[in-house]
């Protein structure tokens, strides 16, 4: 993508292209993704059952977020002189797909005979059945172990079944075989295939009707061949005269999921949701020996939904003396001719299998059935999935689940005495983000955060809720922010994984990393261990999470509208083309929006009007341009005000206001090009700025552009340059800072050195900031709004602090010193955290106002 | 969209458990979209209620022919039959029978036709079930029906 800023027409003051259109617009878009993701939020309100609703609600949910969404598409394009044109196209498709749902039709890829796993996404599993897309998204989009794969379509198979032309079923056969050399090279070679052949279709059953294995690209394609023979229509389980009707196997359309198999001594099954009336709502899992008979039974383990999972209850069958146990040698293998009490799996083992158990589940929507396979070497693979066998309903081959038992038994079977206790509470309130209850290790994380480093189930706690952290939300028990609210792209992230999510919720990272918590996202509260009955309540409740056919098209519709694919604006990939669902598109334009505000060109002053001059204690003169609400109306009030002059009693403007109070601190001036102690600030305060005599005119250097909650302050002051450009609102989500800086007088390796002071400074506050050559660029958003004020107030210090700064770092030691200093004096330690230290330039700003511009 | 929900159509057997003191409120729901009548039926009668409902309207009207309810929970846009004639019949029958009208088309116009044609509340589709359940919850109140 080329510059979009490079040519804007001139529009004058109002016109396209303007500063004021281009807040206007901005703001326009802001407001719009709001109500894009408020609405996409009652979407996920009325999957959980919260709302009751009919098709008409769908098709006008659809005609919202698409009308919404494409109006979006059309601001983003106004501001960037139609630069983003391509975002239609993405937008266009994903309209398409939505009424194509809404009509009852397979989806925008329905004509694919075979897919691998790199192009499933979880809207398709009406296409190629609900393990292929599991795997395909526990894979490849989780990380977890789950094998590579493609999958044979429904359309695929409608066209291998008897009846087809031949010339038709050749070619589908030779996709197949193509599909699986393409695999095979993946896999670094030949390797052994399963195919499981799965009932897809709109209802989703995702039933395995049969599995084969396979090896080369030609006996893959000839399995397949052979099941949908086996499975055509008038083959016995067929039902139709017409091949065409796609309704093999009593209605039922079928896909197949080649993977590659998986070698393991024990392998075995997990249902997600164990029924007994014994116990708490629990999983269970059921081990075997390889290549033991099928008449011999397996290890059972009745394991606890929450972490660490401990069994509850284990029934181990007994196993032949010479069976290798992954856990070490039986202690006493004498007991007779059979080992007895020897389990196949590890508490351990079992623990990791059940997070995998859970991470399925979250992706899925609801319990499901995984197979599972240990290796030699110890690793846990998940293999299979289907959805977990229905009450009254046997499950597949060789199942060993029970029937289920009535959940009921439990309702109100547990009296209130696990409880947490009020004294248990470790935090309260903030915003339900998404409902639920989990239980997990407290970590911490943050847009650095590598999700591979967070453990499966653990109860992440960010400060703020920022999109960066989808990657890792469907890793976690239950996700708590600081700062963030129900409305947010991160909200959306955590209800589509439906991972508890409680936004705004203040002083939760001073919540110890390990400590054992439970949060009930419900109820606004996060407790101190393991709440049992609070899991088991929650438990029952999400197994009454609707089927009736319209849960269905909702669920299938949000795949399209609220997946956040497109993460890292510094991602190669993030463009239109890339734009998956509207939850993309929108997320996309809110960051090219802020991108384009940025570069106002503020010094051109085109369209702008004529700057009013800044008379105030600053360092340097400054001219104001107000975009509407930035400036009170009148005329000035301060004492040696000309005509048309600004006093800060007039700058209504939060984020500018707040850039000058720190701007104004005196005592974080470097007036002289001199070391500087602590003393030297003391002795140095009082002096009449140079800024003050220098003459009108100069002030077209220095630039601030501002309304009510925005400002874009652009400073050329010597020979560096540096721009604010900030909103402030009342939405956090909609707040951002964003500081950039260049330049400078001194020598490249001095010029070098400033950056890196005003990097690491940045970096303290809570920026994501990074540098290139003397280039920094720093980012801050979502924060609320007295914080937002208090970072401009750093940031109008640094600018003061940092002038003419460069000439004096001679050595790497003088960045640490003055950075040091800085943050000294502007109150901050260096190893802090910049968030606790509220109000420390706020309480000096205020001094400094009541005290002729010092404090002491 | 005109089936019956299997099952639905017949008194509440627990009825016939209530004793004469302490007579459920009895309710009668229709709605041509099964998924409401599925949500609405389980969930009015774990919440203590007589519940019947119907998706076909030529079904209900005949019920209420036949016996009185006493709030009666019905769509506004229906095949067959206009939820604002089936309000009106059920009005012409029952007085006093208390009706709740859901629709998904909610305008002011016919909010204003529905409150002229003696509706005790109105819903807007989609709702939540606690704000249905507080319209029936009124409508005993002023009743003074037995809850």
């Amino acid at each position: 993508m080329g510059d979009k800023t490079a040519s804007r027409s001139p529009g004058g003051e109002t016109g396209p292209g303007s500063a004021r259109f281009l807040l206007r617009t901005f703001k326009r878009i802001l407001g719009l993704n709001t109500r894009v993701l408020e609405r996409m939020a009652q979407m996920d309100r009325a999957l959980g059952g919260e709302y009751v609703f009919d098709k008409a609600f769908l098709e006008s949910a659809v005609r919202d977020v698409c009308g919404l969404t494409h109006r979006v598409a059309y601001h983003l394009n106004g501001m960037a002189q139609e630069g983003y044109v391509d975002l239609y196209d993405a937008f266009l498709s994903v309209k398409d797909a939505l009424e194509d749902i809404l009509a009852g039709g397979m989806g925008p890829l329905a004509g694919r005979r075979t897919l691998p796993f790199s192009e499933i996404g979880l809207e398709m599993e009406p296409l190629v059945g609900l393990m292929s897309v599991g795997l395909a998204v526990l894979g490849r989009r989780m990380g977890l172990p789950a094998p590579d794969g493609l999958a044979v379509t429904v359309t695929g198979m409608r066209d291998l079944a008897g009846g087809a032309r031949e010339e038709i079923r050749e070619e589908v056969l030779a996709e197949i075989r193509d599909g699986v050399k393409a695999l095979h090279k993946r896999l670094g070679g030949v390797k052994l295939l399963t195919l499981s052949l799965v009932a897809a279709g709109h209802e989703g059953a995702g039933r395995v009707l049969a599995e084969v294995w396979a090896g080369t690209a030609e006996e893959a394609a000839k399995a397949v061949l052979q099941l949908a023979e086996t499975y055509a229509p008038g083959s016995g389980g067929g039902t139709g005269a017409d091949p065409k009707a796609s309704a093999p196997v009593g209605d039922l359309p079928l896909a197949v999921c080649l993977r590659q198999g998986v070698e393991a001594p024990v392998r075995g099954t997990l249902m997600t949701l164990a029924h007994d009336p014994s116990l708490p709502p629990a999983m269970l899992a059921v081990a075997h020996q390889a290549g033991q008979p099928a008449d011999m039974a397996g290890d059972r383990y009745w394991l606890s939904r929450t972490a660490p999972h401990i069994p509850l209850r284990s029934r181990i069958a007994p196993k032949p003396l010479d069976v290798p146990l992954s856990g070490g040698r039986a202690l006493d293998p004498s007991l007779g001719r059979s080992l007895r009490g020897s389990a196949l799996l590890t508490p351990r083992a079992a623990g990791i299998l059940a997070e995998l158990g859970l991470a399925a589940e979250r992706a899925l929507g609801g319990p499901c059935r995984v197979a599972w396979a240990l290796t030699q070497g110890g690793g846990l693979w998940l293999t299979g999935l289907e959805p977990a066998t229905r009450e009254g309903e046997t499950g597949s081959a060789g199942s060993e689940e029970p029937e289920a038992s009535q959940w009921s038994q439990w309702e109100g079977g547990d009296d209130s005495n696990a409880l947490s206790a009020p004294e248990d509470i470790l935090a309260q309130g903030g915003q339900v983000a998404c409902g639920g209850v989990g239980a997990g290790p407290v970590t911490l994380i943050d847009d650095d955060t590598q999700p591979e480093s967070v453990p499966l189930g653990a109860i992440g706690v960010a400060r703020a809720a920022t999109p960066g952290l989808s990657r890792i939300v469907p890793r976690l028990g239950a996700l708590l922010a600081e700062v963030g609210t129900a409305a947010s792209h991160l909200a959306t992230v955590a209800r589509e994984n439906r991972v508890p999510a409680l936004f705004g919720l203040k002083g939760v990272r001073s919540l110890e990393p390990g400590t054992m918590v439970t949060v009930d996202a419900f109820d606004g509260a996060v407790y101190r261990g393991v709440a049992e009955s609070l899991l088991r309540q929650s438990a029952i409740q999400e197994t009454r999470v609707g089927s009736e056919p319209e849960f269905l098209v909702l669920r299938r519709l949000l795949r399209h509208i609220r997946p956040l694919n497109l993460v890292d604006p510094k991602d190669c990939g993030f463009d239109p083309a890339h734009c998956r669902t509207f939850h993309d598109i929108i997320h996309f334009a809110h960051e090219k929006a802020v991108e384009l505000l940025l570069s106002i060109d503020a010094s051109g002053r085109s369209g702008l009007g004529s700057p009013r001059r800044f008379q105030g204690d600053s360092p340097f003169a400054l001219g104001i341009v107000d975009l509407g609400g930035g400036l009170s109306p009148g005329e000035s009030r301060g004492k040696s005000a000309g005509k048309g002059d600004v006093t800060l009693d007039q700058v209504e403007s939060l984020p500018l206001r707040a850039f000058l109070e720190g701007l104004m601190l005196r005592n974080v001036r470097r007036e002289a090009p001199a070391r500087l102690s602590l003393g030297d600030i003391v002795a140095g305060m009082g002096r009449t700025s140079q800024a003050l005599a220098e003459q009108p005119g100069s002030a077209g250097l220095n630039l601030a552009v501002a309304a009510r909650d925005y400002a874009n302050i652009t400073l050329r002051l010597g020979y560096h340059f540096s721009v604010v450009d900030a909103v402030v609102s009342e939405r956090p989500e909609h707040t951002f800072v964003y500081f950039r800086f260049a330049g400078g007088f001194a020598d490249d390796d001095r010029r070098a050195r400033r950056a890196g002071l005003i990097l690491a400074v940045l970096t303290r506050l809570g920026f994501r900031a990074s540098r290139q050559g003397d280039l920094v660029v720093g980012k801050r958003k979502l924060l609320e709004t007295n914080e937002a004020l208090e970072v401009l107030r750093f940031l109008g210090a640094l600018s003061a602090y940092t002038r003419q700064l460069d000439v004096e770092l001679a050595s790497e030691e003088d960045v640490e010193r003055f950075s040091r200093e800085f943050l000294n004096v502007v109150g901050l330690d260096a190893a802090g955290d910049a968030a606790s230290s509220s109000d420390a330039v706020a309480g000096k700003a205020d001094e400094a106002a009541g005290q002729g511009g010092e404090y002491r | 969209m005109t089936t019956d929900i299997p099952g639905t159509g017949s008194p509440d057997a627990s009825t016939d458990k209530a004793g004469p003191a302490r007579r459920r409120t009895s309710i009668l729901v229709l709605d041509d979209e099964p998924i409401v009548c599925k949500r609405l039926k389980p969930f009015f009668q774990k919440a203590g209620y007589e519940v019947e409902a119907y998706n076909v309207p030529a079904e209900a009207l005949a019920r209420v022919e036949e016996r009185r309810f006493d709030v009666v929970i019905t769509d506004l846009k229906m095949e067959g039959l206009d939820g604002l004639a089936f309000l009106g019949k059920v009005k012409a029958l029952h007085p006093d029978t208390d009706v709740i009208v859901i629709t998904g088309f909610a305008t002011m116009e016919t909010a204003r036709e529905s409150f002229r044609k003696g509706v005790f509340d109105f819903v807007a589709k989609p709702f939540k079930l606690a704000e249905i359940l507080d319209g029936v919850r009124r409508i005993e109140k002023e009743r003074g029906l037995a809850q």
